[in-house]
């Protein structure tokens, strides 16, 4: 291991409803950031929204955001890690693993988000010093490979830091831009 | 594809685009709506409602395939009368107007439409690589960066980028403010090296915790305990919890270096500009994002006080400020208490609400932390200094002062209504328990004496200071001169040339004699008020007590200062160390390094400043052991700081020795104690000045030393131990005790004094007995500055000869070697 890059994709509602920023963070191995790009707010309107239905979110966090990001960094990560279900679809366009973390306990149900998927590979890891709650991986369920790939990798990188918690930094940010910026909000 | 749109509106002059916004797909073959409503112009009183509608226009790609579809009007019940008694039989603002008719012909009109699609926007991405532009860690020159590169193997936390003096003005937006934000939590584990540069002891994590959790602190610590890296720390949790984007540090001028230095080094990622220079570049530099901003109390003035008397006519008096009423009609005076000021208020007199003054003629007065250093400046609540501290917002306000406040309860208040305006309202200010229990909750003070089992016996610190402005243009022209002079010397230029340009940069840098600007000095000044009033005593040391030490020491003597130089009696040097150490009279001791830094304590003192580096740090531990006793049960910690002026040829020297310790250590063993004795080279202390040392072709010949008679032949080896470097000179010809040169080598860490012997042979295959060596060594014996004799001749040397030298201070020179030094020297 060694000079690894993890990339955390992600969409945040802002403290507007119904307006989205898309955000990616890559850090290195120590969860150190190297580079974060994240989206102006997208803000669909009342008919877009009503067009859309359910799939409104899943088609702003892929098409319009995740994969634009992915495209735009510089640093390319080699494991992309997301937090919310239907941003493992990304995996189907990208050619990187692609895994869903959760904290373990909480819930991680692909069914429930939409039931017509089937579910992909699940995993528990455990941090050896015990000072992060173990996290449950989950990869897409037609790329079921990718957690063989990288279960080493995410083992010995979760001794290092949480990998839940790189959402909270993103998440805290997108607040602190969207003070700053009225095009974050 | 079909469109399903539920109602469509058309007013006056308004051109309907559905095309780009509205639809998901590109070719749209059927709309369908359930409602479209036409606004129609509003018709005269008299006219009849009879309108026959334009076709209207959508866009250029869709328009209504069909003939207009007719419409029928929806008229109101009960016609209605307006304000002019006219009747109406259509309410404009509250009815249906019409309704569609027809709508099934339309759907089954099947219009053409076109370049249709409802596709949300693809937002515009926004961002920052932030390796991008990462320095190179390696060292590029000799002195280039080498503390930098020191402290990334040592000490730098990880945190992926640093902010230093070379990036300071890199262009630095909001997701450069973000940084911190983007790293991963500190943690509660202070002694976390990766998260932390150095530990904290345990006092200082209670410090740190006090000032995270609360939003007004007035921290009161002993001079020594750190107050400086506490509240730094406490500012980078805010900054890392994203409570916070920016910070401003009000401090005197003399430690403003040192609080950018300390910022680089207990929080690299986070940016620091001070604010300096003339006005011009002032407002720039406020106006530059960055997350710490520092800023003395003179400078402050200048920017926010005289700005806002300017702008907003505002005086600053015991009960609040006073402000004019913005409400150009009423134009009184009135008083905004400190708590208002900033905020929006009534005018007592004409009721008018507005903010006072107003906020936006002043330069960046609000800040999200304000850590006020030296905080006692503003216990005077009517000084300009007091009044534009208090004219900050800010949502953090820290305080930091070492002086024992507790001691005076009024400056106490005044001081605590600087960081929290309203504290002791509704206090009886004659009542101390009240007053107490209103502080207390803001206030932490520790002792050293409190503290003491956390602390080791000894902490030393060095300070970075920029020289004063006339200083640095001395040192500027020093140096340029004295680089044009040795390269003006050719050949001929010797190591002590070089080194005499060291020593008088080092003395400008200590005391600038024509303007009597020191920056060490200032600095100085400001420690010893804070430590003389906790009841401490400090020693000054210097190598320079002509050039330095007597210049400080009018100018210390509030202190009651003595010096202690090679000039005085035993008797009043005994007076002295009486004097401070058992009377209270003298606070502070000036001392020649040479002379003070052994066989005298001085253990009272708590603080040892040194003003300059002596080249060999064991000398400097040596003084510094004056007030720190080995050995004896710890009763104190003993605060060792070395002034250096940043910039400098001192700064330059400093890099060169750490580089060299720092390599020693990762080479030899991580564990092994680093050599206190590196020295530097000749080359490297020519490359001081981006010099090289020339050699020289030999110019003598190889066969000439039997033609020379002895005494030629001892100015001979007279001449070529000058040119290796020593000042060296030869004795009486007679009486000379067997010596024949005397020399001495200032090197970078001692002056070596030898002596010479020369026995020239006119034959050279003639050898020198072993009884000259012993001759040598008996003097060398004799007299214990002597570090090495040499025994020089052109002929040899016989093997007792050898024998007898082999193992002490003696070099033998015989006429092959001799030979080779000339080649080599001369």
């Amino acid at each position: 291991m060694g000079n690894n890059k993890f990339g955390f994709l992600s969409l945040y509602e802002t403290e507007i409803p119904d307006s989205y920023i898309g955000s990616l963070l890559i850090t290195d191995e120590f969860g150190i950031p190297i580079e974060f790009k994240c989206t102006h707010a997208v803000k669909p309107t009342a008919i877009q929204k009503a067009l859309y239905g359910d799939r409104l979110q899943p088609h702003i966090a892929i098409e319009l955001c995740g994969t634009p990001l992915l495209k735009s960094i510089s640093n390319q990560p080699e494991i992309v890690i997301v937090n919310l279900p239907y941003l493992l679809s990304i995996r189907s366009s990208i050619e990187k693993p692609t895994i869903l973390i959760k904290r373990a306990g909480d819930t991680i149900n692909l069914e429930s988000d939409n039931a017509k998927h089937k579910e992909g590979s699940k995993e528990r890891i455990e941090n050896e010093s015990g000072s992060f709650q173990p996290i449950v991986i989950q990869s897409h369920p037609d790329f079921s490979d990718d957690l063989n790939n990288i279960r080493e990798e995410l083992n010995m990188t979760f001794n290092n830091f949480d990998l839940v918690e790189p959402f909270d930094r993103m998440k805290k940010s997108v607040e602190i831009l969207g003070k700053s910026d009225s095009k974050f909000k | 594809m079909i469109m399903l749109l539920d109602k469509l509106s058309f007013f006056q002059r308004t051109k309907l685009n559905i095309a780009k916004s509205v639809a998901p797909v590109k070719t749209t073959h059927i709309a369908t709506f359930n409602v479209i409503d036409f606004e129609i112009p509003r018709p005269k009183s008299s006219s009849i409602i009879d309108y026959r509608l334009s076709h209207p226009l959508i866009s250029q790609d869709f328009t209504f395939y069909s003939h207009i579809p007719s419409f029928s009007l929806k008229l109101l019940q009960q016609p209605q009368l307006n304000e002019s008694n006219e009747l109406f039989f259509i309410d404009f603002e509250q009815a249906e107007i019409f309704d569609l008719t027809r709508s099934e012909e339309l759907v089954n009109s099947y219009p053409e439409i076109e370049k249709i699609n409802i596709a949300i926007g693809k937002p515009l991405i926004k961002g920052k690589d932030y390796n991008k532009k990462e320095k190179n860690p390696e060292q590029k020159t000799l002195f280039g960066d080498t503390e930098n590169n020191a402290k990334t193997k040592e000490y730098t936390p990880k945190v992926g980028r640093q902010y230093r003096e070379e990036n300071k003005f890199d262009e630095f937006d909001v997701f450069d403010i973000i940084f911190p934000s983007l790293q991963p939590p500190l943690g509660s584990n202070f002694n976390n090296t990766v998260a932390f540069p150095h530990p904290l002891y345990p006092f200082q994590v209670d410090g740190v915790k006090f000032l995270h959790s609360s939003n007004t602190v007035l921290l009161g610590d002993e001079m020594g305990l750190g107050k400086s890296i506490q509240a730094i720390t406490a500012a980078r949790l805010l900054f890392r919890e994203g409570k916070i984007l920016n910070a401003c540090i009000i401090c005197p001028k003399a430690v403003l270096t040192d609080w950018q230095r300390k910022i680089w080094e207990w929080a690299p990622e986070l940016k620091v500009i001070k604010i300096e220079g003339d006005k011009g570049q002032r407002e720039l530099l406020w106006s530059t994002k960055s997350h710490f901003y520092i800023v003395t109390y003179k400078t402050l003035l200048l920017d926010v006080f005289d700005r806002i008397k300017t702008d907003s006519d505002v005086r600053v008096h015991k009960k609040g400020h006073s402000v004019t009423c913005t409400n150009p009609e009423c134009g009184q005076r009135m008083t905004v208490p400190y708590a208002l000021f900033f905020e929006s208020g009534n005018c007592p007199h004409c009721g008018h609400s507005g903010y006072y003054p107003d906020p936006k003629n002043i330069i960046s007065s609000n800040f999200d932390l304000l850590i006020i250093d030296e905080i006692q400046n503003t216990k005077n609540p009517t000084t300009k200094t007091t009044k534009a501290v208090r004219s900050i917002k800010s949502i953090y306000k820290w305080g930091l002062s070492g002086t024992p406040l507790e001691n005076k309860i009024e400056d106490l208040i005044t001081i605590c209504e600087t960081i929290k305006p309203d504290i002791f309202k509704n206090i009886n200010p004659y009542r101390q328990s009240e007053l107490i229990s209103a502080y207390k909750p803001i206030f932490l003070r520790r002792k050293k004496i409190d503290v003491l089992e956390d602390l080791p016996d000894k902490i030393s610190e060095t300070i970075w200071l920029d020289l004063l402005p006339s200083q640095r243009r001395k040192y500027d022209l020093a140096e340029q001169q004295g680089i044009i002079d040795l390269e003006g010397k050719g050949e001929q230029v010797t190591i002590q040339h070089v080194l005499a340009l060291i020593t008088k940069l080092k003395q400008i840098c200590n005391y600038d004699i024509e303007t009597s600007e020191s920056s060490k000095l200032d600095y100085l000044l400001e420690k010893l008020d804070e430590l003389t009033s906790q009841g401490d005593k400090a020693l000054v040391f210097s190598q320079y007590p002509n050039e330095t030490l007597k210049k400080l020491l009018p100018q210390l003597k509030e202190y009651n200062p003595n010096l202690y130089d090679g000039s005085l009696s035993d008797v009043q040097r005994n007076k002295i160390v009486d004097d401070f150490q058992t009377t209270d009279n003298s606070k502070l001791m000036l001392l020649s390094l040479k002379a003070g830094n052994a066989g005298i304590t001085l253990t009272k003192a708590n603080y040892v400043y040194h003003f300059d580096l002596w080249w060999n740090p064991a000398v400097m531990e040596q003084a510094n052991d004056r007030a720190h006793r080995i050995g004896a049960k710890k009763e104190k910690t003993v605060w060792v700081n070395y002034l250096l002026s940043e910039n400098t040829i001192e700064r330059r020297i400093f890099n060169l020795l750490e580089s060299k310790r720092s390599l020693f250590k990762n080479i030899v063993d991580d564990l092994t104690e680093t050599p206190s004795n590196i020295k530097l080279t000749e080359e490297e202390i020519f490359g001081l000045f981006g010099l090289t040392k020339k050699k020289k072709q030999t110019t003598h010949s190889n066969n000439g030393f039997d033609d020379l008679d002895p005494i030629a032949f001892e100015n001979f080896i007279a001449e070529l131990f000058k040119k290796m470097g020593y000042y060296s000179q030869t004795t009486k010809r007679t009486g000379d005790g067997g010596i024949d040169i005397y020399a001495k080598l200032q090197t970078p860490t001692s002056i070596d004094e030898i002596i010479i012997q020369c026995k020239h042979k006119e034959d050279v295959t003639a050898t020198v007995d072993v009884g000259k060596v012993r001759e040598l060594f008996g003097v060398l014996q004799s007299n214990y500055k002597l570090k090495t004799g040499y025994l020089v001749t052109n002929g040899r040397f016989t093997n007792p000869c050898k024998e007898f030298a082999n193992g002490k201070p003696i070099e033998l020179i015989d006429g092959i070697r001799l030979l080779g030094l000339v080649e080599k020297f001369m």
